[in-house]
């Protein structure tokens, strides 16, 4: 339909236009830090490997680009994967449970609890079952993406009005017309947070996996530059660890200029 | 228990088997909301009421009383604490084309347009409607034509002011042709012109077909002009105070039979009725 579209076009460029403003924001907020950064280094005439300056920490990043780069990148992959894992599992487990009330008032305590448990000291046995590869840096990663999701689905699901749940009730609508038409529209808003708030810790779930046990990404680069006491190289992987979080921080904001406009606008 | 509901609901008939005029029988129905914390809420208290196929009733209750819950009985949304409710064939199987339901709030979709929400009956029970969407698109032009909403057909519902989203639930609601239609106070958010208007117009878009209806409203006024027969509630625990029938010709009804004697003074006496409690 010709309004959809434009619906669409206009959510685009409004997309645009506060994606840019977001990138504004945070370049402004960087500048601000870095210029801080230096200030301090400076006042105090701090020594390298206490505080690196700016300008130290640029120059380790541009003695060898590739390297950080290959490595950033590895653990952008492994984040990414566990994101799509966790929140895929998560999303199924919110259907099945808001599906299925008994068992949904039996498991939501014990769900909630578990967002309590400091899930990265699970890092140790992870690499033990699955070694020091891939495997748990995206699981590690999807654990921590797993419970955000699934509980804020859910409140999410619950908190819709009895009005509504009556009415599909009346037309004896199924359960996927349901969620097609009313339970993720009308949650999207809060998934969407909720994805936000994962995709930052799949990136440290990451890094926490890397720094336990590994030969490559981030967290590896880290640990390594700290034993050889190479302190600005030390820095650029911390920075690139930051802008990383940032940058899978903001992702799932893409979802919302994606999907229709009208459905933003959550129940009233 | 009325004269009309002894008549239909003869002494040793299963409370299954319904005779064939009726559409709905209420007997010695009880409901309460129970426990949560607040204890036990009497809402209904021995309810005996039968809906014939082609009557149009009005139910008139102070606030409270429990004429929407009433109404969700009567859908099959809820059930009754004691007692019991035998619908006609189908009607209950079938609801989504057999039956339709006004709800006091408009719940509109806030993600579609004025004329998705319409057709959103079509959609979630596409297998129900024989006919089918180019009937319903039909339906469509006609009811929003009638209720003054063809200008804003594509607008989002929080873009309509409140007796217009009414008005919009009222095109869902009649889209399909039922067997039974059940109003919980459709006409609340509109101006009194446009509600006599619509009040009219849905009478005798109910009064060609076979439906029956019951149309809660909290105007003596409304009921007595709208509806062939008037029962009254108590209020809360409530019963039946009273089931009496409108004196006025059935069929279509024009503005005019307001002025008329008999039906002012019809109005009184409800309005008496209601007042002694
Ligand atoms: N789901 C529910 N749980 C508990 N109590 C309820 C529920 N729904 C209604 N009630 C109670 O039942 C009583 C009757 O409610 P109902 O909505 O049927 O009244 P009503 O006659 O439609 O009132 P109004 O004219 O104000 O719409 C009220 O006291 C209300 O608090
Ligand atoms: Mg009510």
């Amino acid at each position: 339909m010709a309004d959809s579209r434009q619906d669409l076009l206009k959510g685009f460029s409004l997309g645009l236009r506060t994606g840019a403003a977001t990138v504004t924001n945070i370049a402004l907020a960087v500048a601000f830090i870095v210029a801080l950064w230096w200030s301090i280094v400076a006042i105090f005439s701090l020594p390298t490997f206490l505080l690196p300056s700016p300008a130290e920490v640029a120059l380790a990043f541009f003695h060898r680009p590739a390297f950080f780069l290959q490595h950033a990148q590895v653990t952008a992959y492994h984040a990414a994967l566990g994101f799509i894992i966790g929140n895929s599992l998560g999303v199924a487990l919110a259907i099945v449970l808001y599906r299925f009330t008994r068992i949904r008032t039996l498991t939501m305590p014990v769900l909630i609890s578990f967002q309590a448990i400091p899930i990265v000291a699970l890092a140790p046995i992870l690499i033990v079952w699955f070694g020091t590869g891939m495997a748990s840096k995206v699981v590690m990663a999807s654990i921590l993406c797993f419970f955000p999701i699934v509980i804020n689905t859910l409140q999410a699901f619950s908190s819709i009005d009895r009005d509504y749940a009556e009415l599909f009730d009346f037309y004896r609508a199924n359960y996927a017309q349901k969620l097609k038409l009313l339970l993720f529209p009308a949650s999207f808003t809060s998934i969407v947070a909720a994805m936000q708030i994962s995709a930052g810790l799949a990136v440290v779930g990451t890094i926490v996996a890397e720094l336990t046990g590994s030969d490559r990404g981030l967290g590896h680069v880290l640990l390594n530059t700290s034993f050889r006491f190479e302190i600005p190289s030390m820095f650029v992987a911390m920075v690139l660890s930051a802008l990383l979080g940032i940058v899978f921080f903001n992702m799932p904001r893409v979802l919302r200029y994606v999907i229709p406009r009208s459905w933003k606008l959550g129940l009233v | 228990m009325p004269l009309l509901a002894r008549e239909l609901l003869n002494v040793g008939m299963s409370p299954d088997a319904l005779p064939s005029a009726a559409l709905v029988a209420l007997t010695g129905v009880h409901l309460s909301f129970g426990g949560g914390g607040n204890g036990e809420l009497k809402v209904l208290d021995g309810i005996d009421l039968v809906i014939p196929r082609g009557e149009f009733l009005a139910v008139l209750g102070p606030s409270g009383c429990g004429k929407s819950t009433l109404l969700r009985l009567v859908a099959g949304l809820l059930s009754p604490t004691a007692g019991s409710i035998s619908w006609s064939e189908g009607l209950i199987e079938r609801r989504p084309s057999r039956m339709a339901m006004n709800f006091q709030k408009p719940v509109l979709l806030p993600w579609l347009s004025l004329e998705q929400n319409a057709l959103l009956p079509f959609n979630l029970a596409k297998s129900e409607f024989d006919k089918g969407m180019a009937e319903a698109k039909e339906r469509l032009e006609r009811l929003l034509q009638l209720t003054g909403l063809e200008p804003f057909r594509h607008y989002l519902p929080h873009e309509l002011s409140g007796g217009m989203q009414m008005r919009a639930a009222l095109v869902r609601t009649l889209i399909v042709q039922p067997d039974l239609v059940l109003m919980d106070e459709p006409f609340a958010a509109i101006d009194e012109l446009t509600r006599e208007g619509l009040g009219r117009d849905f009478r005798s878009i109910v009064a060609r077909s076979d439906a029956g209806t019951i149309f809660v409203t909290h105007s003596i006024h409304e009921a007595a002009f709208l509806a062939d027969r008037v029962v009254i509630l108590s209020p809360r625990p409530s019963r039946i105070l009273a089931d009496l029938a409108v004196p006025l010709p059935g069929g279509e009804r024009d503005i005019s039979q307001r002025r008329n004697d008999v039906y002012l003074d019809f109005c009184d006496s409800l309005r008496e009725i209601i007042a002694n409690g």
